[in-house]
């Protein structure tokens, strides 16, 4: 709604001002953990004076009666906020908004604000009939001085004008949605509310009913801003406060527990929460065990991590080790990591390249080994070029350009008979399976299984220089000839799952970039936005992360433990990837927001993994975990009304 | 949006690279963006973005966003989602493979069906032209198709970093001159930013 829409007088009274309603007590508690160390004086000199106007009823009024202890908290705060303009000013800078102590209906609000002569821009309106208004008042159409002592805030009519105009087409672009299923609410008619009532002069007000979506983000945002400019003291990290004031809020806190059943969806806000409470009805978890939580750095924490390592080095050896192996307690042990020795044995056994019956394990592998040999003495050997398809030629050709180019510069893949096993192991499957052929991509997830099977002795926080270092010649042909038949089973049964993501269209892949589409819907809507507003399609976000497993995105070590996790899964990559995903991506989700198209696809071609490791890896697995336990059991959750927001764009249906 | 900034202000355009599988288009890329010539590298997975400005010969600036794709036949689909709004598509093809030279009218056919813009610019790049032995595409050959569809025509290999150069800058003359003959015409295909102007302060309360 713009300027003119909106009758004030004819607006509901049964709206509330929240930030400072007086019985609430929030504000004071708000104030005492934004300044855990103020001086007791100070505060106490703050709340000496009182504000001036105090009407009957409606209107804005002081802090009122109410416990006594929030009075006090009130007080101070008011002061703070009374002085701030004057403050700031002092030190140069411009005041940036104005809060009033209110408590009545909005017409009273607007009324008592004008005859002070002070702007006003509404941040949001929550109206008695749950109708959203993000409504503009005269704040700049006809800025006037504000009368009183306030000589610092001076009005910037330009400014304000400009400051008008991006609120408004912020408004105009959410109105325009209005009247369809796809309205959606965006926290940018905020921030630009807050710009204009800011260049204005206005005083900000928050009126919060139902206490929804846009409520509560305007109330976070009028918290966080009434911390950050009380704060005049010069050591006063304001950051900080806006950060404590953002998370502990408690308001904020409640209205995302009433809408998402958590107090939080992001991880990092957990912490500050009460152990265990951000995900408020834990579900009984499945086979796999949910992640340990994901350990800090200390020396307490790599104690406790190394003793796990050691524990579950014995446990895999007592595994490995029966007749029979309990493939359910692999896979629940494998989920959380395989220690680093025999890690290779336990990827051969998820991968079905080790039978479970101890009695015919070796003649099962024995024969799998010579069925590959043979395989690539028939299509490649004894296949004399002139004889083979155009097909295969083009496919052969490919592999062999491919090849030096897996995992260029890195010593376990430049020696010739490594060179030579990557080629007859990706031809050998592409021949063998038609439908999708071979798929550039694919040769980098041969690498991670080649790493991993020469590498068995390599502890459990071996680094990449020594994953990767490995030096081929001291392994035998005989012994490269295994690895390679082991290889090769391991990426088909890799591969089976995942086959429809390489064949025509890709349509596993689609669906995959689907399911992240709806997961970020849920629990990050303000990147799935973000991400539309700038023009990034979501498809061109994963498309690699997916089509590669993330080989391209996290060095070896990272990669390995994240493989861990998926290849105990039961049914390897195909259900649980899409959580991985989404989790990766709300976890640059900030650093994302604040940027433009262009610096977005240069980020997600270089994301910052390169320290990554078990930690790291860890945590993202459990932000997953959680995430498929919220969503697995309840697909209907990741549906939305159909929009204009295609994860692929116009072209994807077009391709074929 | 190119078109609608003030004259003062550096244009912006649009660049695709598209082409068969090692043809050089990553090399071509890599030498125009960082100035070297890298033997080895990682093939594309899907589409990898650089951009760099470049000086026009009447002193104007412009910014070139480049989309460097990957050939391979299975990523057409994700490829096509860059198309839109291209000012410049260059089509590279190695002079030492007949094979990528047959493909080029396909390649055509993607760039003008998906860029959609009747203003776009082609360019048809001939690279490897430093291995003479094994050329199998002659120069003549490839100057006619470059002239049969209207396109700009150039041989030249990745290696040399004048020769990449002179491509962009060519090029992106080019894009100048058709857009100022025919200045309405890229409009609707670009899409249209929000006037975000949201800094470090703002932030999100992660409710919705």
């Amino acid at each position: 709604m713009r300027k003119g829409d909106v009758d004030v007088a004819a607006l509901p009274t049964n709206l509330h001002c929240y930030v400072f309603q007086r019985s609430s007590g929030a504000a004071k508690e708000l104030w005492a953990r934004a300044t855990p160390a103020a001086p007791t004086a100070r505060a106490s000199g703050l709340g000496a004076r009182r504000p001036a106007a105090a009407g009957a009823g409606a209107g804005p009024v002081a802090a009122g009666p109410g416990p006594r202890g929030a009075r006090g908290g009130l007080r101070r705060a008011q002061g703070a906020l009374r002085r701030t303009p004057h403050a700031l000013a002092r030190r140069g800078r411009a005041p940036r908004s104005r809060a009033l102590a209110f408590e009545g209906d909005a017409a009273a609000a607007v009324g008592a604000w004008r005859a002070r002569g002070v702007p006003v821009v509404f941040l949001a309106l929550v109206s008695a009939t749950g109708a959203e208004l993000a409504m503009l008042e005269d704040a700049a159409s006809a800025p006037r001085a504000p009368k009183g002592g306030d000589a610092a805030a001076a009005l910037e009519p330009r400014a304000a004008a400009k400051a008008l105009k991006y609120l408004s087409k912020a408004v105009d672009k959410e109105t325009a949605s209005l009247d369809s299923k796809t309205f959606e609410k965006h926290w940018l008619v905020l921030v630009e509310a807050r710009g204009a009532r800011s260049a204005a002069s206005g005083a900000r007000c928050v009126f919060c009913k139902s206490g929804k979506d846009r409520t509560g983000m305007a109330v976070t945002l009028a918290a966080a801003m009434f911390v950050g400019e009380a704060a005049t003291a010069p050591d006063d990290d304001e950051a900080l406060m806006l950060d404590r004031a953002s998370r502990h809020e408690p308001r904020r806190v409640r209205i995302c527990e009433k809408n998402t059943g958590r107090k939080t969806t992001r991880s990092f806000h957990a912490e500050d929460l009460e152990p265990g409470s951000w995900v408020a009805k834990p579900k009984p978890a499945p086979a796999p065990a949910a992640p340990a939580p994901a350990p800090s750095d200390d020396g307490e924490a790599v104690a406790a991590r190394s003793a796990r390592w050691r524990n579950d080095a014995g446990r895999v050896r007592e595994l490995l080790g029966a007749d029979e192996v309990d493939m359910d307690a692999l896979r629940s042990l494998a989920w959380n990591g395989v220690p680093g020795p025999r890690r290779s044995d336990v990827w051969r056994f998820l991968l079905g390249v080790l039978a479970p019956a101890a009695g015919d394990r070796a003649a099962r592998l024995e024969d799998a080994r010579a069925a590959y040999r043979a395989a690539v003495v028939a299509v490649l050997v004894d296949v004399p070029a002139s004889e083979r398809s155009a097909e295969d030629q083009q496919t052969l050709r490919q592999i062999l350009v491919d090849a030096p180019r897996t995992c260029p510069g890195v010593p376990l893949f430049c020696h010739d008979r490594v060179q030579a096993l990557i080629v007859n192991v990706l031809y050998a499957w592409a021949v063998a399976h038609p439908r999708s052929g071979y798929v550039q991509g694919m040769n980098d997830l041969l690498a991670v299984l080649l790493v991993v099977l020469v590498n068995n002795d390599v502890p459990w926080d071996g680094s990449d220089a020594q994953l990767l270092g490995r030096d081929a010649s001291a392994l035998s042909d005989a012994e490269l000839d295994d690895v390679a038949a082991d290889a090769y089973g391991m990426l088909t049964s890799l591969l089976g799952g995942l086959e429809d993501h390489y064949t025509h269209r890709q349509p596993g892949l689609q669906k995959t970039i689907e399911d992240v589409d709806g997961l970020l819907r849920r629990v990050d809507a303000d990147l799935h936005k973000h991400l539309d507003d700038v023009g990034v399609l979501l498809l061109q976000v994963t498309f690699r992360w997916i089509n590669c497993l993330l080989t391209r995105e996290l060095p070896m070590k990272a990669l390995i433990r994240l493989w861990d996790t998926c290849l105990a899964e039961p049914d390897g990559f195909s259900s649980f990837f899409p959580y991985v995903c989404a989790a990766f991506l709300c976890h640059f989700s900030e650093t994302i927001r604040n940027m433009e198209s262009e610096d977005v696809h240069l980020f997600l071609q270089t994301l910052p993994t390169a320290d990554w490791g078990n930690d790291e890896i860890e945590t993202l697995l459990s932000e997953a975990y959680i995430l498929s336990t919220l969503f697995q059991n309840a697909p209907s959750h990741l549906q939305h009304e159909p929009d204009d927001i295609s994860p692929f764009g116009p072209t994807w249906e077009e391709a074929g | 949006m190119g078109t609608r900034a003030p004259a003062s202000a550096p244009h912006l355009f649009k660049y695709i690279i598209i082409g068969d599988t090692e043809v050089g288009k990553s090399s071509i890329m890599l030498m125009f963006t960082e100035q070297h010539f890298q033997q080895a590298h990682d093939m594309t997975i899907g589409v990898e973005f650089d951009s760099r400005s470049v000086q026009l010969s009447d002193g104007n600036q412009a910014n070139l966003e480049i989309w460097d794709t990957a050939g391979q036949e299975s990523y057409l689909s994700i490829t096509r989602s860059y198309y839109r709004g291209t000012d410049c598509c260059l089509l590279v093809y190695d002079v030492t493979r007949r094979e990528s030279f047959d493909h080029l009218p396909r390649w055509l056919n993607e760039a003008k069906q998906n860029a959609s813009n009747p203003n776009l610019v082609l360019m048809l790049v001939g690279n490897k032209a430093d291995l003479e032995g094994s050329r199998q595409i002659s120069r003549a050959e490839g100057k006619a198709f470059a002239d049969l569809h209207g396109m700009l025509f150039v041989e030249l290999t990745a290696k040399n970093q004048n020769l990449v150069e002179s491509v962009f800058v060519e090029s992106a003359q080019r894009v100048l001159a058709v857009q100022r003959a025919n200045p309405r015409a890229k409009s609707a295909a670009v899409k249209l930013q929000p006037e975000s102007r949201a800094k470090k302060d703002d932030f999100d309360c992660g409710c919705g």
